[in-house]
């Protein structure tokens, strides 16, 4: 069987990753989520050029993450496992120190870790032109900047890792902070220098020019008064309705008056931003392998929304007030594994990571 | 007047000792990095020695500052305690209030004194604090959301918003908190206070006034029991009236694990709202009280549970006084239901006392009391007395089998040998 390659099966499974990571805080089923993540971040083949750059960029999350548990211990003084106790004079860190707050802030690391894992096997599989392809006409240029956003963080990680290269190759010792000056400034001029070639390079290829208006995206926006109209009674709609959630709930009215705003808003975007009719060469196929993935990973979702409404007791853990020993149930630990299934469907390796 | 005024001369003087010691350890962690910076610098620079050698004694008698700070700061506070008790006051829904007055303990949080009363708690736990969820007490009921089974802000979500409304009482004032409970540290004679009902996002239902001194009286009068082994019945008319539950009564409970020494065998008679120790040891057997079952759950000989009273104004029952046991029962017990109208044992004056009365007043019934034998006194440990449900899952004790848990351990290892053999293998 081929590997999957289609973005719409990969986004499920990232869905079904990201939902088994977030919806519990017990240890053992976050420990066994990280691991399976791990299992198939190691197997699944890179395809992107960027994908080097995310062992970096966990690393990063995780260092930050284990600041998070410092801060977990310091401030949270919730616990009965006292470790020691700071002065209740000192703002914000004074108090008990405990144990529970520890495993805690822990436990939000591994969730963390997960979160970051799966963001990298979806990213070292999926190249972002690809994605691009699925945004709908109307959001095109929506999509470009959003793709143009998710991109940042790994080529900037990239960057960071060449002039660091660099500084070591002419001498340079890293060693106290004020020695990461010299990589900094290099950093920043770099990402300025590429930001602007970005710019023009989407200016020359006309982005934001409307091939049917034969105006600009200026020429766009002035495009009379009933798509100002129905920006401004979208808008306002949907945010009402939106606003209104907090005060009547959902009532029957406030629920229709977001739908319509939302029904406006949508019309008069795509009033606005008609798009433009792409023909591909390569086209992206649907194979077995995505079909299995897709389905089995919308599957587990459905089944994890389910234990979510009936049984939220089987993911719910706390170590508070008082450390227990998180429950462990056998087969929410074997669904637990569909997390695999990029692994299981895949056939041939193009090429493993070293 | 003199007293408000030799007061805030103190809390003056605590200011100044607490500003004092944070300067000085500001000043001395300034100085210390500063220090520590030069002295860096300088071992750079191998040019000057005598300005290396400067600059190494300047660092260190700059940490030597850092560390007298830091001790300063950590020196407690000259505060003088109060009273070294704290007191907890509970509205409920039905406006049923419960008052606790526990002994105070160093480092005691919010947090802290609501799990000590015992009462049924569900509480979020976050990085960011802790909030409660819902609060019941056996008699009472329960009011708030069943986390985590559902959101704990359940009630909150739509308006009007309810929600557990915490207050700290300031004087004879509450005033809104604005900390987590938990991150709110008492101090010796403080009062925290809950109530549930409708707020805002900056205002919430508020308790009933009251001071420290009714929720934490002074010891005053120490009985002396009477060896009898009958027990006294208390000829009270009121309370042999049909336990009819109204739905605008409140009732007052006072729970006090670590209760003064003393109680107040007569109440005087007073037009009090809210009356702390001024129950009386006695049961009326009354069969038009509902009895005590004795094979409650939650029930030990010789303890007493707070009761709702059914009565047209607000009372108190007192669970730290010393009640006598019904001649049929070996002691008084829980009942566990939370609908319960009435309970027996009760020694409850009702009065009819206008919303509004001051809480300093008394009843204008005067209730006569009769002292109980040692042995059929009983005083409310409220972590006997009521299990401390909270929320979380934290029962204590996991439900797992010790299967699941080698299942997970198979799981956990085959996972890692396949990473390991396919590292191996790569290499």
């Amino acid at each position: 069987m081929s590997q999957p390659q289609h973005p719409l099966a990969w986004l499920a499974w990232l869905a079904l990753a990201f939902s088994a990571a977030l919806t519990t805080r017990n240890p053992l089923y976050l420990m066994l989520i990280l691991l399976a993540l791990v299992v198939v971040y190691q197997t699944t083949p890179t395809r992107t050029q960027t994908s080097g750059a995310w062992s970096s960029f966990i690393r990063l999350g995780i260092f930050f993450g284990v600041i998070g548990v410092g801060f977990d211990t310091l401030t949270a003084h919730i616990g009965d496992t006292v470790l020691f106790w700071l002065p209740a004079d000192w703002p914000i860190i004074g108090g008990r120190i405990t144990l529970e707050a520890v495993i805690h802030g822990l436990t939000g690391v591994i969730q963390l870790a997960c979160l970051l894992v799966a963001g990298a096997v979806f990213s070292q599989t999926l190249d972002a032109a690809l994605l691009l392809r699925f945004v709908p006409p109307a959001f095109y240029h929506s999509g470009l900047v959003l793709t143009i956003g998710l991109a940042f963080i790994p080529q900037t990680v990239l960057a960071f890792q060449e002039i660091r290269d660099a500084q070591r190759i002419r001498g340079h010792q890293f060693r106290a902070a004020r020695d990461w000056l010299p990589l900094v400034g290099p950093l920043l001029t770099t990402g300025l220098e590429r930001a602007v070639q970005l710019a023009e390079s989407m200016e020359a290829r006309g982005l934001g020019y409307s091939a049917a208006s034969g105006q600009g995206a200026r020429g766009n926006i002035q495009a009379g008064w009933p798509t100002q109209l129905g920006l401004l009674l979208g808008g306002l709609g949907l945010s009402f309705a939106l606003f209104g959630l907090g005060y009547w709930g959902r009532a029957w009215w406030n629920l229709a008056l977001g739908l319509v705003g939302a029904g406006i808003l949508l019309w008069t975007l795509r009033r606005l931003m008609p798009g433009s009719q792409r023909t591909r060469y390569r086209r992206v196929v649907w194979g077995r392998a995505d079909q299995l993935l897709a389905t089995l990973s919308l599957l587990g979702l459905l089944g994890l929304m389910g234990i979510l409404l009936t049984r939220p007791l089987d993911l719910f853990y706390t170590p508070y007030p008082r450390l227990t020993w998180p429950s462990f149930e056998v087969w929410l630990g074997v669904a637990y594994l569909l997390l695999l299934l990029p692994m299981l469907v895949q056939g041939s390796k193009q090429h493993d990571r070293v | 007047m003199r007293e408000k005024f030799f007061e805030f001369v103190q809390q003056v003087a605590q200011g100044l000792a607490l500003d004092y010691k944070s300067s000085v350890s500001l000043i001395g962690w300034y100085i210390g990095l500063c220090a520590s910076a030069g002295h860096n610098r300088t071992l750079d620079d191998k040019s000057s020695a005598s300005r290396t050698w400067r600059c190494s004694h300047a660092s260190r008698i700059g940490w030597l500052v850092v560390v007298v700070g830091l001790a300063c700061l950590a020196l407690p506070a000259n505060a003088q305690p109060r009273d070294n008790r704290v007191g907890l006051v509970v509205q409920f829904g039905n406006e049923a209030v419960v008052t606790g007055c526990y002994a105070y303990t160093p480092g005691m949080t919010g947090l802290d004194l609501l799990r000590r009363a015992g009462l049924e708690t569900a509480i979020e736990y976050q990085s960011i604090g802790a909030l409660v969820c819902r609060i019941g007490a056996p008699t009472i009921g329960a009011d708030g959301c069943d986390y985590p089974r559902e959101d704990c802000l359940c009630q909150a979500r739509t308006l009007p918003w309810r929600y557990w409304a915490y207050w700290r009482l300031e004087g004879d004032s509450w005033v809104y908190a604005d900390r987590s409970l938990s991150g709110r540290t008492l101090q010796p004679g403080d009062v925290d206070g809950w109530a549930w009902g409708i707020g805002t996002t900056d205002f919430g239902a508020k308790p009933p006034r009251l001071t420290f001194d009714n929720i934490c009286p002074a010891p005053t009068q120490t009985p002396s029991p009477v060896p009898t082994s009958a027990p006294p019945v208390l000829p009270t008319a009121t309370a042999t009236e049909p336990p009819t539950r109204t739905p605008t009564a409140s009732a007052t409970v006072t729970l006090s694990p670590t209760p003064p020494p003393s109680w107040t065998p007569t109440v005087p008679p007073t037009d009090t709202r809210v009356v702390t120790s001024a129950l009386t040891p006695g049961v009326i057997p009354s069969p038009a009280l509902t009895p005590f079952p004795t094979s409650s759950p939650l029930a030990e000989p010789g303890q007493f549970t707070p009761t709702r009273i059914p009565t047209a104004s607000p009372v108190i029952v007192s669970p730290t006084l010393p009640i006598a046991t019904p001649s049929h029962t070996p002691g008084p017990t829980l009942r566990p239901a939370l609908t319960a109208p009435l309970v027996a044992g009760q020694s409850v004056t009702p009065t009819l006392a206008p919303p509004g009365v001051s809480p300093t007043s008394t009843p204008t019934q005067p209730t006569t009391t009769t002292p109980t034998s040692q042995a059929s006194v009983a005083r409310v440990d409220l972590t006997r007395l009521t299990p401390v449900v909270e929320g979380g899952g934290s029962t204590g004790v996991s439900q797992t089998p010790p299967l699941s848990y080698a299942f997970f351990v198979v799981l956990i290892a085959g996972l890692l040998v396949y990473l390991l053999g396919r590292r191996r293998g790569v290499g």
